[in-house]
């Protein structure tokens, strides 16, 4: 279960951020904008200071596989292939963040 | 023993009852693997009539073929089939009948939870198609938008049919990934580790665990679709603050990554027969896998790409644009991997290489429309055209049915132990080919000169008409080859002419059993010490029928296979099978009466109906395990494992872990419904708030603190062979106490019909108070299944499978109470 | 009705960006067949895997596929912000679908009614549509002036639409809608500045 667990994990986590900065950029652009304003955010600064947060876990992850590897090879080489995956995927699919950040 | 007294000794402890009675009563994989295959074709052919119907009606502008409301029902009832009840269950039919010839062992993990979901699908789908045979088939669009399908514009019981219909039916596609999941991890070979894993193992067990994530999001859907329909709760209606957007986002969450589990399998097929027909083995085994995961993963980040013509603000709608991209990446991957197997080998046309040909050109004009239409604004030109229709046929018929094909001729000879007579395939792939492109090119072409998809005819003058009979004309040459196409296999299925065993050359397991294969697989199961051991060892049929392997000796009629472990595929205990049953159809038949009490609006019966299957699943359970400790069991090559009754984690517990990841995504779901309407729904704040009670939420959290706690001191008191009753009893105690303030909860809220906020309540409290009475049965169970005593130190299984849910129903109570306290007490 | 008949801005970018997508696209298919097809041709030696893997999976798997859907996605990522980007000095219309039909308001003062199924809008002018619907999901769309957008109970979407020259563009409604899908459709009709006055001031129906 663990080795399985070791090749989910990372792709999992950017899973999990997408969808909470795609929800977390929606609720800046929402009526409930105020809630997010009780904590000292700003709509646009919100969903990037989450962003930079994101980025750091995913390489956290990635460099745990590499210090902490597998006993089996195969495992090993699968779960880093999807850990760096899922750090191209949260630079990639996260990036438009970069270019405008209004709720247009 | 010699093999022939070994072959009959296990076909009298495996067969299957004799003739038509077997139907009803058989468990076995092979048998169920064929009858979800057959029933799938069947509605396959249904739903190609359809669409012969949709392109007969488009030939011709003004064509007064099918009237606008007969053509509605048409084309939902033709995407609706085509998706649920072909697709979908024809890869559980492949990987039921495949996986555990594969995998070198006899059944899957629950032969009864196999039977079970076939008769749900079975019925469900008889459900849908008398709503097609009356006249009544939903009509509002496959993937049913309301408010169109609510109450107020889709008044009659079409829309119903389709709520409940393909609910039971997906109960059968929750079924069989559970039983994927468990099987392949859990049910293979001895020694067979992950790696050494046949590719197709991995594209099913991911498609497995994507079911189990992805449907979940549509059940909800549909039951609070459902229950605005029939009781008024108002979740999609904007004026009473639903937002019928909360509808498309649960629908898309399911609906795009099943697009993907239709697609992985059949890459699977395309992975195991490419390096075969190329005569080499799959280049980039170890980056295959991980594509495969990757594209799961990505294909959850996708769903609003369904909706970019929704208002979703753009730069929300860029993250799905880019990670739409980003999903064409690891299917490229596999794509040049397959090209590069070719490169690797001699590549030999044959029929299922034609098949293979046909889904390369398909599937890649299908995967660049789906990058343009990934684009944003492009979609928001052509979205709803016929563009849109093309590009997604080209997907489904390149990504699945060309590839599904292959994977028939490539398996046929090992169902049939046949081998083809009349050369009909090739003709049939040709028309079917050259049908399809015709059709579908052309449609291309229609959704940019502005047709919109659905429309039900169009004006002689906007200059469609030559295009448009264009793809009617290659649509029937197209059906006239997939009709051909099915003559050839039922001749091959009927005219026998004896063929050698394994044909193609291929050397996964599969082949190493007889064609057409016994009813219990495998002689003795095989050691496993590469990823092909039928080609490492070319006697491995016969050594196996001998008895060289594991549970080469049968013991009394138990029906024996092995469990390992996850990663090494060492062997960890022995498990013993149920043997033919008809409860499973009997509990898939009351199942239906719930159904069909829900549809019929017979409201009375459905709580007999839900007592009755409640009643049949204590039956189910009861029948398992012992009142003895029966100790080691020799396997074989002088090994010894407990039995798998006789372990921590017996069957059950690995069934219920799973079940319990699809029954976390569907209240993942739920929260996100509440925080959506929320957030988003015009029509909020509610009139009303629920009045914050600080000693329901003290009593029931405390309860829920206390449940996981005594649970465990219940679990120590049975491995350490003490009384364990009022441990077990005080924590179906702390259950009573938690479904008593989730009832207080209910009965609080403001009024369900008159804001979706009250609505969204009932449905929490509702959902935690299910699972603390399933809970509480639980325990009742265990509890007297301890004073039967079919629980010991070493039978310690229940108890923990008790714990499972227990935690779960705990941390679910728990999630209740807040989210729905916490905003009334803020405000 | 033809997207490829541009007759505004938003459509001309995005028929542009059609025509640039077709053609990479017809390169790729190219490329993939031909690269199919050269795998049945007899070869000599057996090639090496490590190589295979390095030049099929890395090479063309991953670094091909990326640089050109990172090219692609830029291209329509720019393309979708500038499409809908505020604009300044825009006329302000209102579109509300319905079962029966469209309804569409203008600006200024009462001199000017609502329109039934047409929409007047001036020539050479962005004009902002806020488009809304009264029951079900409807859609908005000119397919020679802009994409579409949806109509959604409770919801008021936005876009921006401007026709280069005065004349009639045919609009439909984009969504399934039921009985009826086939005839919702509507008209935009472009004027030149003295029409448009004419219009806004009542004198014109």
């Amino acid at each position: 279960m663990r080795d399985l667990l070791r090749i989910l994990a990372p792709l999992l986590f950017w899973l999990a951020a997408f969808s909470a900065i795609y929800g977390l950029h929606g609720l800046a652009c929402s009526r409930q904008s105020d809630v997010l304003g009780g904590f000292g955010l700003s709509a646009a600064a919100a969903p990037l200071a989450a962003w930079g947060m994101a980025i750091a876990i995913q390489s956290a992850i990635l460099v745990m596989l590499h210090l902490r590897p597998a006993a089996s090879a195969f495992v090993q080489r699968v779960s880093l292939v999807a850990g760096w995956t899922a750090l191209g995927a949260m630079l990639w699919s996260l990036f438009p963040l970069l270019l405008n950040s209004g709720c247009a | 023993m010699t093999a022939l007294k070994r072959h009959r000794r296990l076909e009298a402890i495996w067969a299957s009852e004799k003739g038509f009675r077997g139907w009803f009563s058989t468990v076995s994989h092979s048998d169920l693997g064929r009858m979800f295959l057959f029933t799938s074709f069947f509605y396959f052919g249904v739903a190609g009539i359809l669409a012969m119907l949709i392109r007969a009606q488009l030939a011709t502008p003004h064509s007064a073929w099918a009237s606008e409301e007969v053509y509605a029902q048409l084309f939902t009832m033709h995407g609706t089939i085509m998706m649920f009840l072909f697709a979908i269950p024809a890869i559980e039919g492949m990987a039921v009948y495949l996986i555990p010839k594969m995998l070198g062992t006899r059944d899957l993990a629950y032969p009864r939870l196999t039977a079970y979901g076939f008769w749900c699908y079975a019925f469900g789908g008889a459900m849908m198609l008398s709503s097609l045979a009356l006249g009544l088939a939903p009509d509002g669009g496959w993937f049913m938008y309301p408010p169109l399908s609510g109450g107020i514009h889709a008044p009659g019981i079409n829309t119903d049919f389709w709520l409940i219909g393909i609910t039971f039916v997906e109960i059968s596609a929750i079924c069989a990934a559970v039983e994927l999941c468990v099987s392949i991890l859990k049910y293979r070979a001895p020694g067979m580790s992950l790696d050494k894993m046949p590719i197709f193992a991995w594209y099913i067990l991911v498609t497995a665990l994507m079911i189990l994530t992805g449907f979940p999001p549509l059940i909800l859907g549909s039951i609070l679709l459902e229950l605005e329909r029939a009781f008024g709760l108002p979740f999609f209606q904007a004026d009473l603050g639903g937002d019928s957007l909360l509808w498309q986002h649960l629908f898309w969450l399911f609906g795009h990554p099943e697009v993907y589990i239709i697609f992985l399998p059949a890459a699977g097929i395309l992975s195991t027969v490419i390096p075969v027909m190329a005569r080499t083995t799959l280049l980039g085994y170890g980056w295959i896998v991980a594509s495969i995961v990757a594209l799961a993963f990505l294909s959850f980040g996708l769903w609003v790409h369904h909706m970019f013509t929704t208002g979703i603000p753009h730069m929300g709608v860029a993250f799905f644009s880019a990670a739409s991209t980003l999903v064409a990446v690891p299917t490229a991957v596999q794509v040049f991997a397959w090209i590069g197997t070719m490169w690797k080998g001699r590549p030999d046309l044959r029929l299922p290489m034609l098949h293979i040909l046909g889904f390369f050109f398909t599937f890649v004009i299908g995967g660049l429309t789906g990058v343009m239409v990934a684009i944003v604004p492009f979609d928001w030109q052509v979205h709803d055209t016929a563009f849109i229709t093309a590009h997604l046929h080209y997907v489904l018929f390149g990504g699945f049915v060309f590839p599904i094909l292959a994977g028939v001729y490539y398996w046929l000879p090992l169902v049939t132990g046949c081998r083809r007579f009349f050369k009909l395939g090739e003709s049939a792939f040709v028309l079917t080919f050259l049908g399809f492109h015709g059709t579908f090119l052309a449609m291309h072409v229609l959704g940019l000169l502005g047709q919109r998809r659905r429309i039900h005819t169009y004006d002689a003058d906007a200059g469609w008409t030559a295009i448009n009979l264009i793809a009617s004309i290659a649509s029937f040459i197209m059906a006239i080859g997939l009709a051909l196409a099915l003559i050839d296999i039922i001749i091959h299925l009927f005219v026998a002419v004896r063929g050698k065993r394994s044909p193609w050359g291929a050397g996964t397991l599969e082949w190493a059993t007889m064609s057409p294969p016994p009813s219990y697989n495998f002689a003795s199961l095989p050691h496993i010490t590469s990823r092909e051991p039928y080609s490492d060892t070319p006697t491995l049929p016969s050594d196996l029928a001998r008895g060289t392997g594991y549970l080469g000796d049968p013991q009394g009629d138990r029906r024996e296979t092995l469990m390992v472990d996850i990663a090494s595929g060492r062997p960890e205990a022995l498990a013993v099978y149920p043997s033919n049953t008809t409860l499973p159809i009997r509990m898939a038949a009351v199942t239906g009466v719930f159904f069909l009490s829900l549809l019929l609006k017979v409201y009375w019966l459905t709580p007999f109906a839900v007592i009755a299957v409640a009643a049949f699943a204590v039956r189910w359970a009861w029948s398992l395990g012992a009142t003895r400790d029966a100790g080691p069991q020799l396997i074989g090559r002088d090994m010894q494992v407990p039995l798998a009754i006789e372990t921590e984690k017996p069957p059950g517990w690995w069934g219920s872990a799973f079940l319990l990841v699809a029954n976390a995504t569907f209240f993942g779901s739920l929260l996100f419904g509440y925080a959506f309407l929320w957030s988003i729904a015009p029509g909020w704040p509610p009139p009303e708030w629920l009045t914050f009670s600080i000693l329901e939420v003290a009593i029931g959290i405390g309860a829920a603190l206390a449940a996981p706690v005594l649970i465990r001191v219940a679990n120590a008191r049975v491995n350490a062979s003490r009384p364990a009753t009022p441990a077990s009893a005080a924590t179906l105690g702390t259950i009573v106490l938690l479904a008593v303030c989730l009832v207080s909860l209910i009965l609080r809220a403001p009024s369900p019909t008159e804001h979706a906020y009250g609505a969204t309540l009932l449905v929490l409290g509702s959902y935690g108070l299910f699972h603390a009475v399933l809970t509480g049965i639980m325990l009742a169970f265990v509890i007297v299944r301890m004073r039967r005593g079919y629980v010991s130190a070493a039978r310690s299984g229940e108890p923990a499978i008790a714990r499972l849910w227990v935690d779960y129903t705990a941390g679910a109570g728990t999630l209740c109470l807040l989210v729905a306290h916490v905003p009334a007490w803020l405000t | 009705m033809s997207i490829l008949d541009p007759a505004g801005p938003a459509a001309r970018d995005i028929a542009a960006l059609w025509w640039v997508m077709l053609t990479g696209s017809v390169l790729i298919l190219a490329l993939v067949t031909v690269l199919t097809a050269l795998s049945f041709r007899k070869r000599a030696q057996v090639p090496d895997e490590a190589r295979l893997e390095r030049t099929w999976i890395l090479g063309m798997g991953l670094g091909f596929s990326m640089a050109v859907l990172a090219a692609l996605l830029a291209y329509g990522i720019a393309t979708g912000a500038r499409l809908t980007a505020p604009v300044a000095d825009a006329v302000e219309v209102t579109a509300e679908a319905s079962l029966e039909g469209w309804t569409f308001g203008y600006p200024g003062d009462a001199a000017r009614g609502q329109t039934a199924d047409v929409l007047h809008i001036p020539a050479g002018q962005d004009v902002v549509v806020s488009i809304t619907t009264r029951d079900v999901i409807h859609s908005f769309w000119v397919p020679r002036l802009a994409g579409k957008i949806d109509a959604i109970p409770g919801h008021v979407n936005t876009l921006t639409i401007r026709a280069d020259l005065p004349g009639t563009y045919q609009g439909v409604s984009a969504e399934y809608s039921g009985p009826g899908y086939l005839d919702r459709r509507f008209e935009v009709r472009a004027l030149d500045p003295a029409d448009w006055q004419a219009f806004l001031s009542g004198e014109m129906p």
